[in-house]
């Protein structure tokens, strides 16, 4: 059976060309323009949907954390509080634009602008769907976890142009914790990489036809769900942020849209580490009867619900301890996982696609 | 050895010692023993004696301005691990140039003391470490507070505005020391400070090298504004002493007027007083562990599990008195009115046993969060390690000295209301570490509901709840004291009156200015991360510390 999303899709893109061909006769704008006019347009469709899915997720997590904290979490705004978030969105934006006396001006305007547009890049290398997806190419692992090692790069240079003590002592936290969750991060996607013989996440993906790799390999998937946590520096792992100790760290000296800009960022790196979970260890679209992007994007958001609810049961450890844990720990974990992926990989060949 | 042996062998110490520098004073407790001391620069051979003899701390330095006999008293209490006696040793320094040698150097537990009367009534004591300002600004040279012929105007002189800026910039402290050793300035607004006060450290990477607590933030000089207010007034005042433990504060205060003004008090008021302090050390111990937890992570969801008990007692709490947070309940004489009633409603009884029984599961529901957690005990364990006698040295009371294996609860050593007549235990523990503070927290508080639960089956059902003492009555003169097992530690509140309705003097121990002192050791070689969990496990109340 076809996935159902594929044709809402083509009638969205149908609807976007057929507006697009009617704009281009009235107002004779030159054939050449099309294309690019056609792309940009499918791109802001689509960047609109991932927001409101932001929105959602923004809205799951604070209505899910007030159940757990025993309170009512957002209830005015809106239906069930939904519009609270696009409300706090408009605060942020018409915020006083706070400039530090002694930061780098530019590294401090451009920081935030690069985060945001960064930790969004990846979502495009991942296929949601069989016939659902931007781009594919063979190496399209390795590319995205290049792209996402890069922000913590960029939070490292955040907090060293706020140039205050808080700020830079939560940038070299950051830093600290890129250099303990790369390593384990690398062995754990390893094991997948073996096993479905492919950088390719739609390769990945499309072994799992049978079986899921997190029940083939439950160790790996253990020690990428802790790394992601890691990654996305959230609670336990909020170090460069631990607000009891450092207030927010390297996010400190940014108020208003800057912060904006990080609270989204932040939730663009939850959407796409969700999905790499999903895609490399939960099968992405295969699900009962049929394949469809509603299986992925259901997966996604119950992986994101065990992130949220992890955040709010786990003390944070300090950062001598994260590094410990990653190197004691985790480290010995991952290579458990593929020792044990060779082991079983002549036997599991005929499980997979 | 019972209370009249230890008295008499302090006595024969110190005359063997001193000779004639020392006589004996007659005091109106029969359990303290009273010392004068004729020549107050040989007050190190004094102590060096008394601490050989078995006294463990100097609780409690006051200084009392006398200025028609043109001198200065010092009253110097000490304490004992093992027995409630205390030993009080009185001494007069000139009031022109008070100077007397300091007992810091081998005693640590007088220096926070020691600098509080020096900042406030400008004793200069001599030999000291490090004596500072401490509530007021570092350049303050307008005069001492405390004393009787200060003009409050004088303080309108002081640049505060001027100040502010300087005070608050994190940048103007050099760091000329090398390239890897920096300062870091935490405070005065900080999450893990609890209220406002500064932390000065100097660190090396991750390690914390040196610490230094900067209080004074909000110091509102209660002993100053107690002296010109009538004794039922200062009750007021007691409440802000602490906002998470009011109830305790008030009882202390009402000890000491009471013994001062020689008020009797019905037994069935002391037996409600039990319940009422025993319930606000819940309440306390709850605004504790939520603090500290939310300094731990968790994203605030351990905060919010105790909070949400602490709101049931607080609404008993407001159904005697009327007041959530500041209850000015217990008073001289008894307890005040139950608010919309004549008597105690057995409904409240009924409530408060509903409310325990709940909080008895509740605190396994921590358990399951903290000590179930292995991110709970890497955090906590072997962190901020005081033990044993170091921590009676330093000066610890309270929760923090049972945690470092020291059995010395006021309650079990000095019993003070009915306290010898109910059976409980005192929590210790072994390490001495954050773990461990949180420990005997969580016990004292199944220990105060096992307390609660005695008091309500055998409280008297009839009777009066207060003795009624007229205003023309509220009038004494010589020494007041009480002294009780405040949630935070060892609470004393010494008045000295002299026949008029307000006190001439009047003093406040807060344990919590004592403990806090204590970071100078605690923090030394810590982690950065580790500063909001031994700041919290001391139970910083800043209101108390700048009382």
């Amino acid at each position: 059976m076809t996935d159902p999303v594929v044709g809402i899709i083509s009638i969205i893109l149908g609807l976007i060309g057929d507006t697009l061909d009617e704009l281009f006769e009235l107002l004779g704008l030159p054939k050449w323009l099309y294309l690019p006019t056609f792309i940009a347009a499918v791109t802001l469709t689509f960047l609109l949907a991932l927001v409101l899915d932001i929105l959602f997720i923004i809205w799951m997590e604070r209505k899910v954390i007030g159940r757990i904290h025993h309170r009512r979490s957002i209830t005015e705004t809106g239906p069930v509080g939904f519009l609270q978030n696009v409300a706090d969105l408009i605060k942020l934006l018409v915020k006083e634009d706070v400039y530090p006396a002694n930061a780098d001006k530019f590294m401090h305007y451009a920081s935030p602008i690069l985060i945001a547009s960064i930790a969004i890049i990846p979502a495009v290398l991942i296929p949601y769907g069989p016939q659902t997806f931007f781009m594919r190419m063979s190496t399209s692992v390795v590319l995205f976890f290049a792209i996402a090692t890069l922000v913590p790069g960029i939070v490292l240079l955040a907090g060293w142009a706020g140039n205050s003590k808080y700020s830079t002592i939560g940038a070299f936290r950051a830093g600290l914790q890129l250099i303990s969750y790369e390593i384990p991060l690398s062995l754990s996607i390893l094991g997948v990489i073996l096993m479905a013989r492919s950088l390719d996440f739609y390769r990945i993906i499309e072994a799992q036809s049978n079986v899921w790799f997190a029940i083939l390999q439950p160790l790996g998937a253990f020690t990428f769900f802790v790394v992601s946590l890691m990654e996305l520096e959230r609670s336990p792992f909020d170090i460069p942020e631990a607000e009891g100790e450092i207030l927010v760290g390297w996010r400190t000296e940014y108020s208003g849209l800057k912060f904006g800009l990080f609270y989204a960022a932040e939730y663009f790196k939850f959407f796409i580490a969700s999905a790499a979970f999903t895609a490399l260890f939960l099968g992405g679209w295969h699900g009962l009867f049929f394949d469809s992007v509603i299986y992925f994007l259901l997966k996604m958001h119950i992986v994101m619900l065990v992130m949220i609810w992890v955040r709010v049961t786990f003390f944070r450890p300090r950062p001598d301890q994260l590094v410990r844990i990653s190197y004691t720990k985790l480290i010995p974990l991952a290579i458990l996982n593929l020792l044990w992926v060779v082991l079983i990989n002549p036997f599991v060949l005929p499980l997979l696609y | 050895m019972s209370v009249e042996d230890i008295k008499n062998s302090t006595i024969r110490e110190l005359s063997a010692a001193l000779g004639a520098d020392v006589e004996k004073r007659d005091l109106k407790w029969d359990k303290y023993v009273g010392i004068n001391l004729l020549k107050p620069e040989r007050l190190p051979e004094l102590a060096k004696v008394l601490k050989k003899i078995g006294y463990a701390q100097p609780v409690l330095i006051t200084a009392i301005d006398k200025p028609s006999d043109g001198v200065i008293e010092l009253v110097y209490k000490f304490n004992r691990m093992d027995s409630k006696v205390m030993a009080w040793v009185y001494t007069s320094v000139n009031r022109d140039d008070p100077r007397i040698p300091s007992i810091t150097p081998f005693w640590r537990a007088a220096f926070p003391h020691e600098i509080e009367t020096y900042d406030l009534m400008g004793v200069m004591f001599d030999n000291i470490p490090d004596l500072r300002h401490v509530f007021l600004p570092w350049d303050w040279n307008l005069g001492f507070p405390l004393r009787k012929d200060w003009d409050p105007n004088e303080a309108k002189k002081y640049p505060w505005w001027e100040k502010t800026r300087e005070f608050y910039d994190p940048f103007i402290i050099p760091s000329d020391e090398g390239d890897d050793i920096y300062y870091v300035s935490i405070g005065p607004q900080h999450p893990a400070v609890h209220g406002s006060f500064r932390l000065i450290l100097k660190m090396r990477g991750d390690t914390i090298l040196e610490a230094w607590p900067d209080f004074g933030w909000v110091h509102r000089g209660v002993e100053k504004l107690a002296e010109s207010k009538t004794f039922d007034q200062i009750i007021v005042y007691t409440d802000r002493l602490c906002y998470g433990s009011s109830i305790s504060w008030n009882l202390t205060y009402s000890l000491a007027a009471e013994d001062l003004l020689g008020v009797e008090v019905p037994e069935r008021a002391l037996w409600f007083r039990v319940i009422l302090v025993e319930m606000q050390r819940i309440v306390s111990h709850l605004l504790w562990l939520a603090a500290l937890m939310a300094d731990l992570g968790t994203f605030h969801s351990m905060f919010l599990y105790p909070i949400r008990e602490r709101e049931k007692f607080l609404d008993l709490f407001e159904k005697a008195s009327g007041a959530r947070l500041t209850y000015s309940y217990i008073r001289i004489g008894g307890v005040g009115i139950f608010k919309h009633a004549e008597d105690i409603p057995e409904s409240w009884f009924n409530d408060l046993r509903n409310v325990l029984t709940d909080f008895k599961h509740k605190v396994k529901e921590y358990l399951d969060m903290t000590e179930a957690s292995e991110s709970f005990h890497i955090r906590t364990e072997n962190v901020g390690v005081l033990r044993g006698k170091a921590a009676i040295e330093a000066g610890a009371t309270g929760p923090v000295l049972r945690a470092a294996g020291i059995k010395y609860d006021v309650r079990k050593i000095d019993p003070y209301l009915v306290y010898d007549q109910l059976d409980f235990e005192v929590p210790v523990g072994k390490r001495g570490d954050v773990y461990d503070r949180w420990w005997v927290r969580i016990n004292e508080m199944l220990q105060s509901v096992r307390i609660i639960e005695q008091a309500i089956e055998e409280m008297p059902k009839q009777g009066p709840l207060r003795t009624k003492v007229p205003p023309a009555k509220m009038r004494g003169s010589g020494e007041g004291v009480g002294r009780t097992e405040d949630p935070r530690g060892e609470a004393i509140i010494y008045i000295v009156g002299n026949g008029r309705n307000t006190p001439y003097r009047i003093h406040i121990r807060s344990p919590t200015y004592i403990n806090l002192s204590l970071l100078h050791f605690l923090l030394r070689r810590a982690k950065f991360a580790d500063i909001a969990a031994i700041i919290g496990s001391l139970d910083p109340c800043m209101a108390e510390v700048d009382r």
